[in-house]
């Protein structure tokens, strides 16, 4: 069985990664592969070639399409077309992107919420929920990074790695830092923007500063450390290895990466529940925000037919983030409890194990 | 951006299918009609750029057809978009390339001195260098071998495709009794005014409705521009004595008294137009004679196209990157 699998692998973005592993998962089902980078961004991108882009066979059986839905085609020469659709929000009927996915046989999806919804809309499609995998060997062979100056030794770093959106519930997280802990507290809470420009963080703040209110005094606030150098994987993992919690309270459906790629190293990181990413990290392995669905208005629209009112989030509660913030902080022995589940996470997400499932997914005619 | 039809083309097109082709067109009539004749189909893309083919400088092929409409364009495939001018079609071109994901080629018809296609004594706004010598191209394609080292660090590969041409076509025809100059039609204000005093000449002008054998309307061919360019080595093929104002790529071409005349300004120019009217140059049949020699050696249709078709072949087998 031949696969073409077409998808944005090499953007260094959260997308890209995702589209990474599912290509690595499916290089595990020793299935004749071929695959092209799709470049939907127009950042910099990863230059290391795929083996799978040298192959080329007669006949392909499968097309797998990792896109926005406006872009994908259905193709009568291949037997199945299938979708990889990493929807952010539900209810997007008026964005046009239904009629797209129509057209497919298959829809991958990563977050049951996506996956219930999409069954609902099309009942007689095949709707499968793929999980996020991972390079099991990163978390397996770092080694300990030389101690960043930047970062106290003595303090409980809690973390946040992506942009700088409200999407990814930057202020909740900010406004319950300040909510949780004062400068008393030997606490410390790294925001890591790569390739953020400073005034994108100074209005965030500011609005942050604004909602936080009288919460909000120098003297007693809590550290923030700021990093906004672009950085690579290695950087990442020694940023992982330096800091004891990760926090990534999102607003959207899509599992993330590197909220389970921190869990693989054991820093129970703190999320929302009822998101793709809390499909894998439970409370066993990590800290679960309660949150509510709520319409979609934040400010970034990154599409213009999507990201809009009609559609639905999963909004993160911050009274319940403060409390996540404090337990995490506080309580060791149930911290410790939830590293030691860290071994069943990588079997889960390993690219042999996602791999599997893969497998058995195409070859079911 | 409606990119997977393109990428799905790229995997599963067989080697000898045809590929189709987003060419652009400012002045570049003739080169694009070369390039019709690998055989491919090719669209010209009229978005943004001033594109108005012009008739008089030559017919459109059968295979160069205009672009569909944007609608279209998405639910048409494409294999390729070739750019003839990193000043100005660059950006649109790689735009094109980014949007449709498709490999794009770069054809230096000039180098660095002069950066883009121009007529004498016209100037071009010089952008950044450093810029355009790191343009991400897929492969550049140098018209003529000196221009090989004018761009090294635009792309990982250069070929030398010497413009091709068909020297059964132009070739050496009876000459009018009447004498006559032979003129690129495409003369911009300020050089008409330079040209002025050649108006005492009858001038037969290139671009024209009948225009079979117009390099034998009279025995000499005035190069208006800076770089070596198709109407140019026509006229040499048909033994027309060129006589150029002196351009750092001309004299590659124009090897002066040897296979035609460069001059330093318009008096010169009449000077030996003079000379050519008054039969004073007793080696012109030999000058003539090695201005066809020249392009019949240099300039092979045959080569134009093998090595056209090598280059497409490259596409064919490749796809659009980026990062690499």
């Amino acid at each position: 069985m031949s696969i073409l699998f077409i998808g944005p692998y090499r953007q260094p973005d959260e997308w890209g990664k995702r589209s990474f592993n599912i290509l690595q998962s499916l290089k595990k089902t020793n299935l004749d592969i071929t695959s092209r980078p799709l470049f939907l961004a127009s950042f910099p991108s990863i230059a290391v070639q795929e083996e799978t882009e040298y192959t080329k066979f007669d006949n392909y059986n499968i097309l797998i399409q990792h896109s926005l839905p406006m872009h994908f085609v259905a193709d009568t020469r291949f037997k199945k077309n299938i979708g990889v659709v990493d929807l952010e929000t539900l209810d997007i009927e008026h964005s046009g992107w239904l009629y797209k996915i129509n057209f497919l046989d298959e829809i991958w999806v990563n977050s049951s919420a996506a996956r219930d919804y999409l069954v609902e809309k099309f009942p007689d499609k095949t709707v499968r929920y793929v999980p996020n995998s991972l390079d099991i060997d990163v978390v397996k062979n770092a080694v300990q990074p030389e101690p960043s100056p930047s970062l106290d030794p003595n303090r409980f770093k809690f973390y946040f790695v992506g942009s700088a959106e409200a999407k990814n519930g930057i202020e909740e997280l900010i406004i319950a830092y300040y909510r949780s802990f004062t400068s008393q507290d030997q606490v410390q809470l790294i925001l890591c923007f790569p390739g953020v420009a400073p005034e994108s963080f100074q209005d965030l703040f500011k609005r942050c500063v604004q909602k936080a209110g009288r919460l909000y005094e120098e003297a007693i606030t809590p550290l923030v450390h700021i990093i906004n150098v672009p950085f690579d994987a290695e950087q990442l993992t020694s940023i992982h290895m330096q800091c004891d919690c990760m926090v990534s309270p999102s607003y959207t459906f899509a599992a993330q990466h590197i909220p389970i790629q921190a869990a693989a190293f054991g820093n129970t990181p703190i999320i929302t529940n009822g998101t793709g990413t809390s499909e894998l990290l439970t409370d066993k392995n990590a800290w679960l925000i309660d949150s509510y669905d709520e319409c979609c208005d934040i400010p970034e629209r990154p599409f213009p037919d999507v990201f809009t009112a009609k559609e639905t989030i999963r909004k993160p509660i911050i009274k319940s983030l403060s409390r996540c913030l404090l337990a995490a902080y506080q309580n060791k022995y149930l911290r410790d409890q939830k590293k030691s589940n860290t071994n069943a996470l990588l079997e889960q997400v390993s690219y042999e194990e996602v791999g599997n499932e893969l497998k058995d997914y195409l070859c079911i005619q | 951006m409606y990119p997977i039809k393109n990428i799905i083309r790229s995997v599963t097109r067989k080697e000898d299918d045809l590929l189709k082709i987003i060419t652009f067109c400012e002045i570049e009539e003739k080169y694009n009609n070369l390039l019709c004749q690998t055989g491919h189909e090719f669209y010209l893309w009229e978005e943004n750029i001033n594109n108005n083919w012009n008739k008089l400088v030559e017919d459109k092929p059968d295979n160069l057809l205009n672009l569909p409409s944007s609608d279209r364009i998405y639910n048409s495939y494409f294999d390729l978009v070739v750019c003839h001018n990193r000043v100005e079609q660059y950006n649109v071109a790689l735009s094109v390339s980014q949007a449709l994901h498709i490999p794009l080629v770069i054809i230096d018809h000039c180098g660095q001195e002069i950066l883009k296609p121009s007529t004498i004594f016209s100037t071009v706004t010089t952008p950044d260098i450093k810029k355009l010598h790191t343009l991400q191209s897929l492969i550049n394609v140098c018209v003529h071998d000196k221009l090989v080292s004018a761009w090294p660090n635009s792309s990982k590969g250069s070929v030398v495709i010497n413009t091709g041409i068909d020297t059964d076509k132009y070739k050496p025809a009876n000459v009018s009794d009447e004498f006559a100059i032979v003129l690129d039609n495409y003369i911009p204000q300020s050089i008409a005014q330079f040209l002025a005093p050649l108006n005492t000449y009858t001038i037969m002008g290139t671009d024209r409705e009948d225009r079979t054998n117009v390099y034998n309307l009279g025995p000499v061919f005035i190069n208006t521009w800076k770089n070596i360019n198709i109407k140019l080595l026509e006229a040499m093929a048909c033994g027309t004595i060129p006589i150029s104002i002196e351009t750092p790529e001309i004299s590659h071409v124009i090897k002066h008294n040897e296979t035609g005349f460069v001059v330093k300004d318009v008096d010169q120019m009449i000077n030996v137009i003079e000379k050519v009217k008054n039969n004073e140059i007793r080696n012109i049949q030999q000058i003539s004679q090695n201005a066809r020699d020249y392009v019949v050696e240099n300039h092979s249709m045959n080569n134009f196209i093998e090595k056209w078709n090598q280059v497409f072949q490259l596409a064919s087998n490749s796809f659009y990157s980026r990062g690499t």
